[in-house]
């Protein structure tokens, strides 16, 4: 497989992770109170296991996609990789700039205009408030948004949402690019456009991770996949098959 | 450091929002103070007959502070769960959102003292070197200012009324704070506990550097407070810190 001799930027190590749902909703100092004079613990919890020890490793270079259904931890794994939440056991290990792109857009403020939000932005992926400022005019440029500098973000669709916070995103030149469902909003003409600046990423070795339900894309542009079932099942392997695999389990299901 | 230009941006964001779409908007900032001293000076001077001599003026240099005080906690309260949005996207050193609150407020407060500066001119209160006090004064505030906010931002993660402890605690601590009274007039049997609140050594600095008068608390039990408080901020954003987005 390509991936074998190349450098591990990523590694993933017997990581486990569960969430922690509060069905009473989230607590309060007056419902602990008053559950401790009636000497009674009425919090309802209930903890869904994600990640049961899973192993993975991704290479230097390689356009990584992540498959599997609604709730099995695709943008949970993103958010472990982009260091958002940290796994309640096992090691992550990454080596290199990360820039997460999660969800949709980045709509730190909606009543900020575009710049400010880009610039905001900025700062967290660690570009100074100085350069941020030289390179404003390429980011818009390529968000195809000029003239949309001191729009309120609110005034944004959401398709221009994520154009936005992809022009940063990408002028930044990360070592590790992690992309969640952002295919699904822009229009063709930006989809062709990100698409070459994530192959001109791949050209200089970069890599790229991708959480998207549609499946054309990971087949096209994935070097490997990795499919994960529900509870912690993981399957790895190249695009075609684990693609097939997605539908056998699906229809299997059913 | 790297998260630097976070912090401005942060901080210039606060300001933009706030002053945003009005030219009088820094004034409203200044207005509410300003009629504050004015309706607490007629009613504790004219009306309850306070004995203090120049009380406007001792009345600006606790009541100023205070409010920096109050509303930079108010309001850091929702420093995480206002900003679930970066939280839950980006990595970040969290206890930044904390910092960027409380020198928003802080920035805000700097003018308060231009204006307790230019009062003292029109009310006579000679420029003492007791103003020298005065960046102490803000320091050791900004301290205890940044570890309560801490405690308080996560406390509202965990505990969703967090807010509204924080409402009938700010209105409780006003009162037990020598603010409009002063510590001289407190009776002998009380003025121990009113040492133990950090607050009384903070106000009490503040009316030394302004008024010249001297420090009435106990300087030592306040302070180790400030320090207690600090390193459970401390602790508690440690233990805490990697649960913070998942629980906004």
């Amino acid at each position: 497989m390509i991936a074998d001799s190349k450098e591990v930027v990523i590694k993933v190590e017997n990581v486990t992770k569960e969430y922690v749902i509060n069905i009473g909703g989230k607590k309060s100092y007056k419902q602990s109170f008053i559950n401790l004079i009636k000497k009674q613990n009425e919090e309802k919890i209930k903890r869904i296991k994600i990640f049961n020890d899973v192993n993975f490793s991704i290479n230097k270079g390689e356009v990584f996609g992540i498959i599997g259904e609604n709730g099995a931890g695709k943008s949970t794994t993103l958010k472990m990789l982009a260091g958002i939440i940290t796994p309640d056991k096992g090691k992550i290990s990454v080596n290199g700039t990360v820039a997460a792109l999660l969800e949709i857009g980045l709509a730190f403020h909606p009543d900020l205009t575009g710049v400010e939000n880009a610039r905001l932005y900025g700062s967290v992926l660690g570009v100074s408030r100085k350069k941020m400022m030289q390179i404003m005019g390429e980011v818009f440029k390529f968000a195809e948004l000029e003239g949309y500098e001191q729009v309120p973000l609110k005034k944004y669709s959401s398709g221009m949402q994520v154009r936005l916070a992809f022009s940063v995103a990408t002028i930044v030149d990360p070592d590790i690019l992690l992309l969640d469902e952002v295919f699904s909003v822009g229009d063709q003409k930006f989809q062709e456009k990100s698409f070459s600046k994530i192959n001109s990423f791949i050209e200089r070795e970069k890599t790229v991770l991708l959480v998207t339900h549609d499946l054309g894309i990971v087949e096209e542009m994935c070097t490997r996949v990795l499919y994960l079932e529900k509870r912690g099942a993981i399957h790895i392997g190249n695009p075609k098959d684990m693609i097939r695999l997605y539908h056998e389990k699906i229809d299997g299901g059913n | 450091m790297k998260y630097y230009d976070l912090l401005l941006n942060l901080i210039e964001r606060d300001l933009k929002l706030k002053y945003r779409g009005s030219s009088i908007g820094l004034m409203w900032s200044l207005i509410n103070p300003l009629i504050m001293i004015v309706i607490y000076t007629w009613v504790f001077q004219t009306i309850l007959k306070n004995p203090t001599p120049n009380f406007t003026m001792v009345l600006m240099s606790g009541l100023l502070p205070w409010n920096f005080f109050a509303s930079s906690l108010t309001s850091s309260v929702g420093s995480f769960t206002g900003n679930a949005t970066l939280l839950t996207k980006v990595k970040l050193p969290k206890y930044i959102l904390v910092f960027s609150n409380i020198f928003f407020n802080f920035i805000i407060f700097l003018m308060m003292i231009v204006l307790i500066l230019i009062a003292m001119f029109f009310f006579n209160v000679p420029y003492t070197t007791n103003l020298f006090l005065l960046p102490l004064a803000v320091i050791v505030q900004l301290i205890f200012l940044l570890s309560l906010g801490m405690i308080f931002a996560i406390s509202n993660t965990y505990y969703q009324d967090t807010a509204h402890l924080i409402e009938v605690l700010m209105m409780a601590w006003f009162w037990l704070t020598p603010v409009i009274y002063q510590f001289n007039l407190i009776p002998d049997d009380f003025k121990f506990y009113v040492s133990l609140n950090p607050m009384t050594l903070i106000i009490n600095l503040y009316q030394s550097a302004i008024m010249g008068t001297p420090i009435y608390t106990n300087v030592f039990i306040g302070a180790l407070f400030i320090v207690v408080i600090l390193i459970v901020a401390i602790f508690l954003y440690k233990k805490c810190d990697s649960r913070i987005s998942e629980l906004i």
